[in-house]
């Protein structure tokens, strides 16, 4: 018999060693031993250029077969018997194309980071657990637990994820999971709402409270309301100007009587938000009477971020009753944006303010909150935050009748300021947003549309809407909370219940306007209506996109979608049109040398175009930025100053300024030369602009670089530094990091006719050709004609040829 | 033809046999391979064939690792490992002879731990091993 040697145990103890270290994150370097495996690894994840072959699904838990067909573009173009059948194929192939990133959203929204990721992301999820997302979303689905429609139509497209996942193998997981070492969990009704529930975060979660209470109690009620009005410039209403009695508390804002240094401290650092009040979009609706069709035609371009995967997943579902085309959001049931036989419906942000902080005084011990003079109970409660590789981390989140206590002694985030104070956010309400885009994918007419949006309660939304039958329509929907004067612009007392909600501005009161007199409807996140709205509401509105739309709808009256597709990438930026005559009036010729006096020569004839050849737009852009720097720049003394006032705010002051010639800035009341500072402007961008033509990056485009960044913000997986044209203020709104997600005409009539592009592919594969092939036509603005089959049979005949 | 040589070629096909083999019978874990290759480590030290175990392993996980990538990264047209070498900062040939390195040294790893697990005597009397 032969012996065994001891000297085998080093080559097997390094061979053990070796494996274990491939086969687990070492740092930020993945597991390379799996990774690297030729037969499982990454390399398995590629897929070759072919056409994707027709499905026909006949898993366990349909009832009938569903065909998927795809035509040249990856889109799925799904057939069910039933709409529960449907919602499982969609779910199926969703996951199919977007696992990971549906996956990864839901954990990211409900604060599970750590989980996956380890400890680094703790102080992420402690925050995303504070501001109440997973709290919030796991009450909503108790809600939609109880409208059959929409728990039939999650329930099934959970089981159709699920059985997609049920048959993936570790080669054909999505890249990401093998690079960060994961695997994908069940999918569930609760991670469908919790990505219903970040988008409602993304929209609404901008707010500039804390700021905004110390710059009132620096500058006064006065000075405050020349700074930062609710209105300002021109603006076209979503409802339109109706021309009523003007309602005061909309005009000024009053300082309420609690706002004083003994409420809040003095000199309190406010960082400025980590959302962007800009995300926007655009949409508008042309009656027939204006199109040279006769029929109505929708346009739709919401603006989010860039990134990759991309945001919206594009797709045909149909089951008898319903035959829709638009764009879904992975991980939640039906079309989001889009069109069916009959109507087309867009929708854009509302920007309402809809999220307050409520100042409370609270216990040293965290055992008790005084509430109208009374201590009262402060109720709290544990979470378990998992981490990958330690043991859990348990967080205390107290809670008052507000709302989450979001920063408190355990835990500053990055807003020290907002120290023991309740967050209150509509974003925690429950909600059901799921069923009215359920109703929509199948309504047929004005009435159904109506029906539809009708419990539509969170992030407000501007839906706009068409039928083939000639009606427009556009509506300022969701839950928008009655309010006293200039409440919710500033940090709330949260001793006083007088404070709390007094419900919501009733339905059939809030801004909205169908079939009007212009034949054309629109929305670009600006105000929903004028000063003679009877009831206050604020927001983060932005009025210049909205006031160029307008111009161009009112300026022809026989669109096509051509005309369409050239105001969708409209490149004009408003202001700077409207700013451009009256800054060059202010330039003292005298003090400018040859070369600066060619450049105003040239900027005379600029149309305020964002091209991207432009020659003149990066140099007004310096102009400006250095005017308004110069202009305010006394309010960086404030420690929680984050935001300039608009600038339609400075050139108002320098249009009506004395003689024309100064200014007095409000703090210290010094006369600032407005010849000299609009002057020196000038020749200090003249000098920058210089500076980068020597690099030739003085086109618009070739400054102009924008990011499309993958998830996980991996560089490897991103488009990074594309040229581009646009402006945020334009109407094409590009942006370094956000810009128009999804674009989309749909003409009605006899048969759709639709053309739509977005930023990405289909593909959530990095190794798929589709991953990103959107992305280059997007940047030229090109259209893809999308292809709307009326039947089963011409769907099969299309995409076989 | 030398014996050895002959030898040498039969343990390297058989591998590399194994390593495909295991691949396409077993998916998880990646590492399985190592398992089949150290048996026929066992049987090719009791056959006492003079063969050299660590690098005859090495060789053919070296060329299947770096054949069967650049294989699905033909075929596959993914691009995959463009990113990943992106992603790690590596050229991407260096990544492709990684990924050789890896496969080569487990193969040769395993195949030299089952070789050396029992000890043979050498009836040529090349090495003289204690037998009981």
């Amino acid at each position: 018999m032969k012996k065994i040697k001891i000297s085998f145990l080093f080559p097997l103890m390094s061979m053990i060693l070796l494996i274990a270290a491939l086969s687990q994150q070492l740092f930020s370097i993945p597991p390379m031993g799996k990774l690297l495996n030729p037969f499982s690894g990454a390399v398995r994840n590629g897929e070759s250029k072919q056409k994707r072959n027709t499905i026909k699904l006949e898993e366990e838990g349909l009832k009938a077969a569903v065909n998927i067909y795809f035509d040249q573009r990856s889109v799925p173009h799904i057939y069910a018997k039933g709409s529960d059948d449907m919602y499982f194929a969609q779910g199926y192939i969703t996951a199919q194309f977007r696992l990971w990133q549906m996956d990864f959203i839901s954990d990211a929204a409900a604060g599970r980071l750590s989980e996956i990721l380890g400890n680094r992301f703790l102080e992420y999820d402690r925050n995303q657990r504070r501001i109440g997302i997973l709290s919030a979303a796991k009450a909503s689905l108790k809600m939609i637990e109880k409208d059959s429609e929409t728990l039939a139509a999650l329930t099934a497209y959970t089981k159709g994820v699920n059985a997609y996942i049920k048959k993936l193998d570790y080669k054909n997981t999505p890249l990401e999971y093998k690079i960060m070492d994961y695997k994908p969990e069940e999918w569930s009704n609760l991670k469908t709402v919790l990505i219903m529930k970040n988008l409602t975060s993304t929209l609404t979660g901008y707010d500039d409270d804390l700021s905004m209470s110390g710059m009132m109690m620096a500058l006064g009620e006065e000075n405050f309301n020349k700074l930062y009005p609710s209105y300002f410039g021109p603006i076209t209403p979503v409802m339109g100007e109706q021309k009523k009695v003007i309602n005061p508390d909309l005009v000024f804002t009053k300082k309420p009587d609690y706002l004083n240094f003994g409420f809040m401290a003095a000199g309190t650092m406010v960082n400025p938000s980590t959302y962007n009040p800009k995300l926007g979009s655009n949409s508008w609706a042309v009656s027939g009477n204006k199109t040279k069709s006769g029929f109505p035609i929708l346009c739709s371009d919401p603006h989010l971020n860039l990134s990759l995967p991309a945001i919206w997943m594009e797709m045909q579902l149909t089951c008898p009753g319903t035959n829709v085309y638009g764009v879904s959001i992975p991980g939640t049931p039906a079309v989001i944006i889009g069109f069916n036989e009959d109507i087309a419906w867009g929708i854009t942000n509302g920007a309402d303010d809809v999220k307050d902080w409520y100042k409370l005084k609270i216990t040293n011990d965290y055992k008790k909150y005084e509430m109208d003079g009374k201590w009262k109970k402060l109720e709290s409660s544990v979470v378990e935050i998992k981490r990958k590789n330690q043991p859990s981390f348990y967080d205390t989140i107290y809670r008052a009748p507000q709302g989450p206590v979001v920063y408190d002694k355990n835990f500053a985030g990055n807003q020290g300021g907002l120290k023991n104070s309740a967050l209150k956010w509509e974003l925690h309400r429950p909600s059901n947003e799921f069923s009215t885009f359920i109703k929509l994918n199948k309504a047929k007419r004005y009435s159904d549309y109506k029906n539809a949006i009708a419990n539509f309660s969170s992030p407000i939304q501007n839906f706009t809407f068409a039928c083939k039958d000639n009606t427009i329509a556009i509506n300022h929907q969701g839950k928008l909370a009655r309010r006293e004067a200039a409440e919710g612009r500033f940090i709330l007392d949260g001793t006083r219940s007088r404070l709390l909600q007094r419900g919501y501005i009733p339905v059939d009161s809030l801004p909205g306007l169908l079939n009007p007199s212009s034949n054309y409807v629109l929305s670009a996140n600006q105000h929903p209506t004028g000063k003679d709205y009877p009831y206050y509401y604020s927001g983060y509105y932005s009025e210049i996109r909205a006031n160029r739309i307008q111009q161009l709808l009112a300026s022809h009256n026989d669109f096509d979608i051509k005309d369409m597709e050239a105001i969708q990438l409209d490149n004009v930026n408003k202001f700077s049109l409207d700013a451009l005559p009256l800054l060059l009036n202010h330039v003292d010729l005298r003090s400018l040398n040859k070369e600066q006096l060619h450049k105003i020569s040239t900027l005379h004839n600029w149309k305020g175009t964002y091209d991207f050849n432009d020659v003149n737009a990066l140099l007004f852009e310096f102009w400006w930025k250095n005017i308004k720097e110069a202009a305010w720049e006394e309010l960086k003394i404030f420690p929680f100053y984050t935001k300039a006032p608009d600038d339609y705010v400075l050139l108002n002051m320098i249009k009506n300024s004395p003689e024309g010639k100064y200014f007095y800035t409000p703090i210290s009341g010094k006369r600032e030369n407005i010849t000299a500072i609009i002057t020196g402007a000038l020749i200090k961008a003249v000098t920058t602009y210089n500076g980068i033509k020597s690099t030739d990056n003085s086109k618009w485009g070739a400054y102009n670089k924008i990011n499309v960044m993958h998830l996980s913000n991996i560089d490897a997986f991103s488009r990074m530094n594309i040229s581009s044209s646009g402006h945020p203020e334009a109407v094409n709104a590009i942006s370094k990091n956000w810009g128009p997600s999804w674009r989309m005409i749909v003409a009605l009539g006899d048969r759709p006719k639709a053309y739509g592009i977005y930023p990405g592919g289909q593909s959530g594969n990095i190794g798929s050709p589709n991953y990103d092939d959107f992305l280059t036509d997007w940047t030229k603005g090109k259209y893809y004609e999308l292809n709307f089959y009326m039947s089963q049979e011409e769907a099969q005949k299309n995409t076989n040829k | 033809m030398n014996k050895n040589l002959i030898n040498n070629l039969i343990t390297i096909c058989i591998s590399i046999v194994l390593l495909f083999l295991s691949a396409i019978l077993i998916e998880n874990p990646w590492w399985f391979f190592v398992i089949p290759v150290f048996i026929w480590g066992i049987i090719v030290n009791r056959l006492r064939w003079k063969v050299s175990l660590f690098s005859i392993g090495f060789l053919s996980g070296f060329l299947v690792w770096l054949f069967g990538n650049i294989y699905f990264d033909f075929v596959l047209d993914g691009h995959v490992l463009n990113r990943i070498a992106m992603l790690i900062s590596l050229p991407k040939f260096v990544l492709m002879l990684l990924t050789g390195l890896i496969g080569g040294i487990l193969t040769g790893l395993s195949l030299f731990t089952g070789g050396s697990l029992f000890e043979v005597r050498e009836l040529n009397g090349l090495k003289k091993y204690d037998a009981i």
